[in-house]
């Protein structure tokens, strides 16, 4: 199985944008909600237990049949049926791959239970050798690290959990 | 800033017509006298420069040094002299350091750190680019872009092609550009790049641009990587004597362009062109390693945004991050 890394591409809402139309569902108690853009129409169901299906159809309107081409994408958890608390999320800028450290000798940023302010480095997203320290935006403390070193990371994927001071 | 005379006597001999300028009118222009213009001149002797002094005439540069010199680089590069923005060291641990410190000591960007040797010059993910001393450019270019994070993915490709171009013009080199950041002339590695950037969700705030060029000597690279890359340097390649200073001059100037450029995002045109004409792995089968997969297939074309696409039998694959090795 070859991954494609940049399956975000060809997916035209960005998680945030999904966020905002799920919210607007559960306000409205909507189970189902269609939008087109750029060409591509989303669709975006909603189940009981708060699971979030996004659909999205590659071609344009009027070239699709109906039901063919589809790929059905999970949005990941945090982004519609977190249940309330306190953390925060430090997100992807990019695509690229996900460093916790400097060098593979040294030791890593920061670990749960590290205090971070808003201009901790945090990680490292390498794209293109282009290596990408990223701070935390947020002073607090982080709760959990989401991602494994060296792993591959989308464009607004959550990589830390922050509790904010 | 106030130069210092050194820069203000290179520069003088440099701008006169002739290439004389007389001890007396230095010391009138430097408002200093003639003992002291003697004792900046024997300074520039130590660091390497060579002149011919004639009765009458005057002092004239008769050869460069070998090695870099501050007082040049300030005397060709006053946009930058003047705000103080070349930093010249004997010897550094990495020059990306020196670079990142300065910013967040706050200094004006661009600034441009170079160093006649580093202890710890970095490659990707803390891997050591051998920097042994004398006749090579270990140097890096800092900035502070404010673009957002998504407009900086083809940079290094971008200044990568631009060096290959600058390289190519300077005559007898034909470079060749591996995706993403190494330079091969003769089919082994001259040039190698790694760009820092320090960034939030919304903005790049620094940016440093760290290249290596084996000029006049490269590392043997054959105990630590056997069978692996080697390295070459650009006199061997091109069979000719690279001027270090003149070469630096014009590579700073050509990379600061193409910062200006890139920023302004007017590259796209110039980039497809140098692409094609400097990517090393068009149509060649490969082998790339990600944190997660490896990938065997043909590099087949770019993405806008710079990610190499690999076409295999089971499509294709967008390469963003990871390693390419041209399989044999």
């Amino acid at each position: 199985m070859v991954e494609n890394f940049n399956s975000f591409k060809f997916f035209p809402l960005d998680i945030k944008e999904v966020k905002e139309l799920v919210d607007l569902m559960k306000r409205s108690d909507l189970t189902e909600l269609e939008i087109e853009k750029e060409g591509m129409r989303v669709k975006i169901s909603r189940g009981r237990a708060g699971q979030v299906n996004a659909t999205t159809n590659f071609l344009p309107p009027e070239a699709l049949p109906q039901g063919g081409g589809q790929e059905t994408k999970q949005i990941p958890a945090p982004a519609s049926s977190a249940p309330a608390d306190d953390g925060v999320y430090i997100k992807s800028p990019m695509v690229g791959t996900f460093y916790r450290s400097p060098s593979p000798d040294s030791a890593v940023y920061v670990d749960a239970d590290s205090k971070v302010n808003e201009k901790t480095v945090v990680c490292i997203i390498e794209a293109m050798k282009v290596m990408n320290e990223i701070q935390a935006e947020v002073k607090g403390v982080i709760l959990e690290v989401l991602v494994e070193n060296g792993q591959p990371v989308e464009f607004g994927q959550p990589l830390f959990k922050i509790k904010p001071a | 800033m106030k130069e210092d005379k050194a820069t203000k006597i290179i520069r003088a001999l440099l701008q006169s017509p002739k290439g004389f300028v007389t001890g007396s009118a230095m010391a009138r222009d430097l408002s200093v006298s003639r003992v002291a213009i003697w004792g900046v001149m024997e300074k520039l002797r130590e660091e390497g420069y060579e002149f011919d002094a004639i009765r009458n005439r005057g002092y004239r540069i008769r050869e460069l040094p070998h090695n870099l010199s501050a007082s040049y680089l300030n005397a060709r590069l006053p946009f930058l002299a003047e705000r103080s923005a070349i930093h010249v060291h004997d010897t550094l641990d990495s020059t990306n350091s020196e670079a990142e410190r300065l910013l967040a000591d706050g200094q004006k960007a661009p600034l441009v750190v170079i160093a006649k040797e580093q202890t710890k010059g970095r490659g990707r993910l803390g891997r050591i680019w051998e920097s042994p001393r004398e006749g090579n450019f270990y140097g890096s270019l800092a900035f502070r872009p404010r673009l957002n994070p998504s407009r900086m993915q083809p940079f290094t490709l971008w200044m990568g092609l631009t060096i290959c171009r600058f390289l190519e013009e300077i005559g007898k080199l034909k470079p060749m550009l591996k995706w993403p950041n190494d330079i091969y002339c003769n089919g082994k590695k001259a040039v190698g790049i790694l760009t820092e950037a320090r960034m939030d969700a919304d903005l790049i705030h620094e940016l440093v641009l760290g290249i290596g060029i084996n000029v006049s000597s490269a590392p043997d690279l054959t105990d630590a990587q056997p069978g692996g890359n080697q390295a070459v340097s650009l006199n061997e390649a091109s069979g000719r004597e690279i001027s270090l200073n003149p070469f630096t001059v014009a590579l700073l100037e050509t990379l600061l362009e193409a910062y200006k450029v890139f920023h302004e995002d007017r590259y796209q045109e110039a980039f497809k062109r140098l692409w094609e004409r400097y990517n090393l792995l068009q149509g060649k089968t490969v082998k790339a390693r990600t944190g997660t997969a490896v990938i065997n297939g043909i590099a087949s074309h770019l993405r806008p945004d710079g990610a190499l696409i690999i076409r295999h039998q089971a499509g294709e694959t967008a390469l963003v991050s990871g390693e390419v090795t041209l399989s044999t």
